[in-house]
């Protein structure tokens, strides 16, 4: 019996490092910005799309596209706040809310659009080979995916604490008008703050590549996911998010286990995501609050 | 723009609305013109069954979109009006942003469909049980989320959560049929009180009617102190809190409502396509497509939510009409796996967008609207219009004077 749980375990802890990913994007523009960015997922979505093609059409390794995407994403994000969403910083939520939603189907429907609404699902070499750990087996990718996503949250957390960008970044989340009266430049800030956002979901969605399937309608289960691991963490706490998308990754790799059926353990996740908001609003670890 | 404090343009052409005091003349005039507009609306609608399939309605409309297939169109309409309607109640009017409807929309649709397969209760009935099922919905939610003080977009994600909530437990729940969702029995000789009909005329006056009784409601709510009280919680909840406005209740009162409309509408939708499936019905597109009405039209405005369903509807029939027509039967799968070189894929993808792609470009519109009202008129179309008419009237005041 504890085979089947160390196993979860595992494989929760696995998946949970991915969603730290996803989640610490979304903190940082929340924190950075306060705006609740509701097209998260999709961006995740085309992350994998782009993961997808650059191995089918171009036989490019998932892992040599994430190092690409990197810069490619941050400049999409950068793009998009400059355009989009800079018009509604400091507006009423319900206006970015409606500015994101709209977004996020935009972005669907247009994944759907160019890439029909087919599951597509990646074929690689490797993607069968697994590591053993006493009773519980766990296939490198999942492993791979998990060290990646940790290292990128590492090094966007030394990149805050160390950097004059990164400590700028962080006055910004602390005070508005302070900032902007010791000469820090908000506009760029946000930029960054976004580009740093999208690139970091992005990369999460290229990681899982090799073992998840990808489809226009994968980004908002993700969206939710990374709310969830948000509140629960504290609202723009990057180690609180880390900490709740590995809870969040083991409370479903368990409730798979335990629930009648194994597809409901999302419900556990938004019960777990309910009774937080509710009795917690402030998250585990602190935080904004809600 | 300056919010305007009204609760919108004139009230519906609905029967217990009345004049009002509306003071200057200029704009009595302008309700009156618009009211005439209204009726005039209203008297065509209530016509066009009759007319559908006359040579003047074939030479005005496009080829193929004229007897059923138009009635079909207004009934889209009509229930996406309704449906926005009731979103607009708890969404617009009480400032609290729901993203899902979807859930009080399926639950009514279960309800009502699970009456009638088991129970043999007509679904006339059983869309009032549907419509007191949903509202305790509602209510549960909105005692639980306004309890413990959840606002702005911590509202917004429970009710996401809400609504996955209830799409999860609709698929997995054996008895009301899962993931295969419900077929409901076809009558070949269907009575009025099994709530099914041959032809698409009965279901046209149904929806009409449901949209103008949300409308009357809704109008009514707009000038009743119920609607004063929500109005004051979406502008400034903490002063209306200070001066008096028993702003929990009524907020859940809000709520309540909307679910029971939404819930109406979803015993509308299963009679209406003889077919219910969580998968399609309580998902996050339809949660936005519910809100999408009263948002382009105007949130918190009686017309807003029909304006935008009678924008939104026709653009994306069109769009799927014009653009999704033939596709060129080449699935991506095959196209990516074929022996051709990067070129020949290159121009053969080319193709497939051309035809129409994966579909969704409807919804791609969808998009776009929604961003650009949220950017370009953030109350909606119809307040934006109220505005540029104040505008130009101001303008041609001082070239006057």
């Amino acid at each position: 019996m504890s085979d089947v749980y160390l196993q979860a375990l595992l494989s929760g802890l696995m998946i949970g490092g991915v969603y730290a990913l996803v989640a610490v994007g979304l903190t940082l523009i929340f924190g950075v910005m306060d705006i609740i960015n509701f097209a998260h997922g999709e961006f995740l979505m085309f992350g994998m799309y782009a993961a997808f093609f650059a191995s089918v059409l171009f036989g490019i390794d998932p892992y040599v596209t994430a190092v690409l995407a990197l810069p490619a994403f941050f400049a999409v994000g950068w793009a998009i706040q400059g355009t989009l969403i800079k018009p509604v910083v400091g507006k009423s939520h319900a206006i970015q809310i409606l500015l994101t939603l709209g977004l996020s189907l935009l972005l669907q429907a247009l994944a759907q659009y160019l890439f029909s609404a087919d599951f597509q699902s990646l074929k690689l070499d490797y993607a069968d080979a697994t590591l053993q750990i006493a009773g519980a087996r766990i296939g490198w990718t999942r492993v791979a995916a998990f060290a990646i996503s940790m290292g990128l949250c590492l090094a966007l957390w030394l990149f805050l604490q160390r950097t004059d960008t990164g400590k700028a970044l962080r006055a910004c989340a602390e005070e508005h008008e302070g900032s902007l009266a010791v000469g820090i430049d908000l506009g760029r800030m946000y930029k960054i703050a976004f580009g740093l956002g999208i690139a970091c979901v992005a990369i999460a969605g290229i990681a899982m590549t090799p073992f998840f399937y990808v489809a226009p309608v994968v980004g908002p289960k993700f969206t939710l996911v990374a709310f969830v691991i948000v509140v629960l963490g504290g609202l723009g706490n990057i180690p609180g998010a880390v900490a709740g998308a590995l809870i969040v990754g083991v409370v479903e790799s368990v409730g798979a286990l335990v629930m009648p059926s194994p597809s409901l353990k999302d419900l556990a996740v938004y019960v777990l995501f309910i009774l937080v908001l509710l009795f917690r609003p402030q998250g585990l670890f602190g935080g904004k609050g809600a | 723009m300056a919010p305007s404090p009204s609760p919108g343009p004139s009230p519906a052409p609905s029967p217990g609305a009345s004049s009002g005091t509306l003071g200057a003349p200029p704009r009595f005039f302008a309700a009156s013109r618009a009211r005439i507009f209204y009726l005039v609306v209203l008297a065509l609608l209530l016509l066009l069954p009759l007319v559908s399939e006359s040579a003047a309605v074939e030479a005005v409309m496009p080829v193929g979109l004229t007897g059923s297939a138009l009635l079909h169109v207004f009934v889209l309409i009509f229930f996406f009006a309704f449906m926005s309607q009731a979103w607009n109640i708890i969404g617009g009017f009480a400032g609290q942003l729901s993203i899902g409807h979807a859930a009080f929309f399926g639950i009514g649709a279960y309800v009502s469909t699970i009456c009638y397969v088991h129970l043999g209760l007509s679904p006339w009935i059983g869309m009032l049980v549907a419509a007191a099922v949903t509202s305790v919905f509602g209510a549960g939610l909105g005692l639980v989320s306004f309890h413990y003080g959840l606002k702005g977009p911590f509202f917004a994600l429970v009710t996401v959560a809400f609504a996955e909530i209830t799409r999860l437990v609709l698929l997995h729940w054996e008895f009301v049929g899962a993931a295969n969702g419900i077929l409901l029995p076809f009558e070949p000789d269907p009575t009025f009180w099994q709530f099914q009909f041959k032809g698409k005329e009965p279901y046209y006056y149904i929806a009409l009617v449901m949209m103008l009784c949300s409308i009357a409601l809704v109008a009514w709510i707009a000038r009743s102190r119920f609607g004063y009280y929500l109005h004051a919680i979406r502008q400034d909840e903490d002063a209306a809190e200070a001066v008096g406005v028993p702003t929990k209740r009524c907020k859940i009162q809000a709520i309540a409502l909307s679910a029971a409309l939404a819930g109406m509408g979803g015993t509308f939708y299963a009679q209406y396509t003889q077919y219910i499936v969580p998968d399609d019905m309580v998902v996050g597109r339809v949660s936005v497509e519910i809100l999408l009405g009263a948002v382009i039209g105007g949130a918190g405005t009686v017309m807003g939510p029909i304006i935008g369903a009678f924008i939104l509807i026709p653009v994306g029939e069109a769009t799927r009409v014009i653009f999704e027509g033939g596709g060129t039967g080449v699935s991506l799968s095959t196209l990516i796996s074929s022996d051709l070189g990067f070129g020949e894929k290159f121009v053969a993808y080319l193709d497939y967008l051309a035809s129409g792609g994966g579909g969704g470009l409807a919804v791609i519109l969808y998009g776009v609207l929604l961003m650009a009202v949220v950017l370009g008129m953030p109350g909606g179309v119809l307040p934006w219009l109220s505005g540029l008419r104040q505008r130009l009237r101001r303008r041609a005041d001082q070239a006057g004077g």
